[in-house]
């Protein structure tokens, strides 16, 4: 059965706890706020008009950069080599090439090269980096051997460098008077063209290279527009002006190939929607560009401004779409040059950093690790990775092995799919290759064994899924970006059926998928009530769910077609806590009113039901001594162990120190006395983190062991836990016949402040021997 | 008695002033975005972003006396935005003795006490509906009216929040007589 997670031994009661929490929080100091807010509220309120940045507004408040709106351009340029002719008739403007980049003398290399700032892997043999004191290095040997190839001007990382192939190569630099230059080499950097924007135009936007001929950039007399298109034949040696870009559009562009690109309006910080053009005709007229239905130009929260499409295959784009008010970002997909937009795949991750190349192969990472897709973004396969140290920033590979990746100012590259990196980089000798990661996962929040083959794991602060259907040899990550509900985990009925408790903006709902957990389907449920739990499923078609409704009044509610609809079954006990239903209709619930308005007396009395949930009755149990027990006696939530079975423990009011435990397969009629499992004798301690099928049963005592018994609690054996961990703690044990089962184990030392870090463990033996698994990584 | 933005518009007779206004959200707003995201500095971060939320949609407040709500809920969702965020990213192995610097009073406060290092095991919505609820003095309603959310689902965040508090006190009892 699935287990709800409940601590062992003895616990302080809500209330105290309550109090207690009370009480730390009148403890702890209130600060003032720091004048630096205060600056910033000044700085805000002194704004006349809302700035014309595209991706936002940046406060400087003691050097804090407070707001930044997320950019969706990842760093590829080159997609595909779409090599067609340019078809504009307008007149063509020679520009100026020059054949030595002019401009100040760059100062003597001082040796100090300084950690890389950019990178590109332009091919299996060559790439460049740019360096965070401004020097460009190239490598024609898979970063074996490095060449200054300094385009005469020290460059910055910000400056957008960018190569189609090993030769041919472009980056935007300043020049005097408020103008710029582009500098452009077609010998792999070995000479640089100063080339200036064609008058009467000053400077250049950033340009966009299909190939080592075709490219776009926007023009403009000055860096506050209005821009105007250009496009080049000819590597940008020369310029073909074209029209202007809409009204009030940035100079950033994006072009999928000749014919189609975009460019993006922003729109005002107080409020004014943004707006995305498209051409069809290479820039010559630009219109509305089609967005994802009603996600885009109709809502008020959106952010100011969407970001571009970023090209990813040929007819092929994604778009996300950050929200001020909703908190997660979404993402769009076109495979038909943009006439229409798909919701997902998604870019991988937060931070987007990702790589497109191959088409049929991407590669981003989450959560610290690197993990490729090659169905488009929807599902993907984490690679367990070893010898990156530090937040990777950027990642490009050119197959399905060769990779680098930028981390931390310093490159890395790996030669077998990611597995394995190096350190490589102008000015010193490739690094030792790392010995291949231990294949652990050691962040597994919560786990569901469905059956012997397919379970699922979640990470501690991740909404995504991990999917195993071959006993946890390897996963498949479904990624998603809903925030779960309290509830926790999916709760599923088999493979492919589950449900879910998720966290909406204004409410909880419930969602239920019918494949596995690829797709979600928002519940039907009754108007005004919102889940209080996750569903206690019974099969595929069947499930049970505690609704709350404002007046703090609980139902019960089922489905029968498999979480579709949800009918409210009946009213529950005032004051359940906890419901247990079995699937010949009985179910049980702990949990009571408060005693004689003192909260410290609340006492948690037992009910049953015998009609589906329709009418409830408090049910009694008698003591080991075959007395009833005494009014205020407390009795846990009834763990199902079979069809008409459960196992239920009583802490009497008389002994309020101690639990009883009983055992009744006959839907309660009667009871029988079981002993207490190691270590489950105290009071408050609850075998909920336990496995229960049948007469087998396992549990969870203190330390690195599992207790079971086969005997319904007539004796116990601790196993001895081979395989886990010295030092480790197993929270909860999950089996699906007698011989097949995972535990989470904590292991270690206690976690972060924000996370509870756990490692799964699975067992072919019954619990006599334990394996590590690996959620999400390959193994 | 604290002022709040509505005595700033009686006073003045004015509009709503923004800067005046939201400089008197500031005492409560650090507290709670402090104790919410556990970090000085991002609390910091979390109210520069919200007040250019805030700033961004003042035309759409229309009702001063609503400031406070409509502001504390602009905060609350970018901490819980901040703090999905963070934990997406890798976390480095713990170190407590400069978790406990004194330079950071949140996380101080939050690391010296069993208390306060069990609020590390809660989901981010609980956590929010804890800090409300017992930083900020707000009973279960007046959460429900801040987060947008029915007061059924706070009531639930609530009491999964004590239990999962209460488990957390348990573990760490039992950890560190290890």
């Amino acid at each position: 059965m699935s287990g709800t997670f409940e601590p062992r031994g003895t616990q302080p009661d809500l209330d105290t706890l309550e109090r207690e929490l009370s009480a730390f929080a009148a403890r702890t100091p209130r600060p003032d706020p720091p004048a630096s807010l205060e600056e910033a509220a000044a700085e805000l309120a002194g704004r006349p008009c809302p700035a014309q940045s595209i991706w936002g507004l940046a406060l400087k408040s003691g050097g804090r950069r407070s707001f930044r709106a997320l950019r969706a351009a990842a760093g590829l340029a080159a997609v595909a080599a779409l090599v067609v002719g340019l078809g504009w008739g307008l007149s063509q403007r020679q520009a100026s090439p020059i054949a030595s980049p002019s401009g100040s003398p760059l100062p003597a290399p001082t040796g100090a090269l300084g950690g890389v700032a950019s990178m590109q892997l332009i091919d299996s043999t060559h790439g460049w980096v740019l360096t965070e004191n401004g020097r460009l290095h190239l490598t024609a040997d898979a970063g074996k051997s490095w060449q200054p190839r300094d385009p005469g001007v020290l460059l910055t990382a910000s400056e957008h460098l960018q190569f189609a192939d090993a030769q041919h190569g472009w980056v935007v630099v300043a020049a005097d008077q408020g103008s710029n230059r582009l500098l452009r080499t077609a010998d792999g950097g070995g000479t640089w063209q100063s080339i200036t924007a064609p008058a009467p135009y000053k400077v250049f936007g950033r340009p966009v290279f299909l190939d080592a001929s075709a490219g776009f950039a926007a023009l403009a007399s000055s860096q506050s527009g209005p821009w105007s298109l250009a496009r080049t034949g000819d590597g940008g040696r020369t310029w073909n002006l074209g029209g202007p870009l809409p009204e009030g559009a940035s100079d950033e562009l994006a072009f999928l190939d000749t014919t189609t690109g975009w460019s993006g309006v922003p729109g005002g910080i107080a409020g004014e929607l943004s707006h995305l053009y498209v051409t069809r005709d290479g820039g010559t007229t630009w219109v509305p560009a089609p967005l994802p239905a009603g996600k885009i130009g109709v809502s008020e929260t959106l952010a100011p401004a969407p970001s571009l499409p970023v090209p990813v295959g040929p007819s092929t784009a994604l778009l996300e779409v950050d929200y001020l008010d909703n908190q997660k970002p979404e993402a769009f997909i076109t495979t038909d040059s943009g006439r229409t937009w798909q919701e997902g795949p998604s870019l991988y991750g937060a931070s987007r950093v990702a790589s497109f190349t191959p088409s049929d192969r991407w590669t981003g990472t989450q959560n610290g690790t690197i993990a490729w897709s090659a169905d488009q973004g929807r599902t993907w396969t984490e690679v367990a990775s070893a010898g990156i140290t530090g937040q990777i920033e950027h990642i490009q590979f050119v197959d399905a092995k060769l990779g680098w990746a930028l981390a931390g100012s310093q490159l890395y590259a790996t030669a077998d799919g990611g597995r394995t990196w190096r350190t490589i980089g102008p000015g010193h000798a490739p690094g030792p290759l790392p010995t291949a990661p231990p294949l652990v996962a050691p962040e597994v929040e919560t786990f569901h064994l469905i059956d012997a083959q397919h379970g699922i794991a979640s990470r501690t602060g991740s909404p995504d899924l991990y999917i195993t259907t071959d006993g946890g040899a390897t996963w498949t990550v479904l990624r998603d970006s809903v925030i779960l509900g309290s509830a926790g985990l999916p709760a599923f009925a088999d493979p492919e059926h589950a449900y879910r408790v998720v966290s909406g903006t204004n409410a909880d709902t419930i969602e239920y998928t019918t494949d596995g957990g690829r797709t979600w389907h928002p519940a039907e449920l009754p108007q005004d009530y919102v889940p209080v739990i996750a569903p206690w499923v019974l099969d595929q078609r069947r499930a049970y769910l505690e609704l709350a409704k404002s007046d703090e009044s609980l139902v019960l509610a089922r489905t029968s077609d498999g979480g579709q609809s949800w009918q409210i079954a009946g009213t529950l006990p005032s004051g359940v806590i906890g419901v247990a239903m079995l699937e010949d209709g009985t179910g049980w619930a702990n949990g009571g009113p408060v005693a004689g308005g003192n909260p410290d007396r609340r006492s948690e009395k037992l009910y049953v039901t015998r009609d589906s949930g329709r009418s409830w009755q408090q049910a009694s149990v008698r003591s080991p001594a075959g007395t009833p027990y005494p009014a205020a006696s407390t009795y846990q939530l009834p763990l199902v162990t079979g069809p008409h079975s459960v196992v239920l423990g009583v802490s009497s009011a008389n002994t309020p120190n101690t639990t009883d435990y009983f055992v009744t397969f006959d839907d309660g009629q009667t009871w029988t006395h079981i002993q207490a499992p190691p270590g489950y004798s105290n009071a408050g301690s609850y075998m909920g983190a336990g496995s229960f099928i049948g007469s087998d049963v396992w549990v969870v005592p203190e330390g690195n062991a599992v207790a079971w018994t086969h005997d319904a609690g007539k004796t116990w054996t601790t196993l001895p836990g081979n395989g886990l961990p010295d030092k480790s703690s197993v929270r909860s044990v999950e089996f699906t016949d007698g011989q097949h089962g995972w535990a989470l184990v904590d292991v270690g030392q206690p976690g972060d402040a924000f996370q509870a870090p756990g490692q799964l463990y699975a067992t072919d033996d019954g619990g006599r021997t334990w394996r590590l698994l690996t959620p999400g990584l390959a193994a | 008695m604290e002022a709040t933005a509505l005595d700033v518009t009686r006073a003045g007779s004015q509009p709503l002033d923004f800067g005046r206004a939201i400089r008197l959200e500031l005492t409560p707003a650090y507290p709670l975005a402090g104790y919410i995201l556990g970090d000085a500095a991002e609390a910091e971060d979390a109210i520069q972003e919200a007040m250019v939320l805030a700033w961004r949609r003042w035309d759409q407040l229309r009702e001063p006396e609503r400031l406070r709500a409509w502001f504390t809920r602009i905060l609350v969702n970018v901490c819980r935005e901040r703090l999905r965020s963070r934990r997406r990213k890798p976390v480095a192995p713990l170190d407590m003795d400069r978790l406990r610097s004194a330079d950071d009073p949140f996380r101080e406060a939050l690391t010296r006490d069993a208390m306060g290092r069990a609020m590390g095991c809660l989901s981010l919505d609980q956590r929010i509906v804890v800090v409300l609820r017992y930083w900020a003095d707000l009973s279960l309603s007046e959460i429900a009216e801040r987060l947008g959310v029915p007061l059924g689902t706070v009531k639930s965040r609530h009491h999964y929040a004590l239990r999962a508090l209460r488990a957390q006190l348990r573990k760490d009892s039992w950890e560190e007589k290890l």
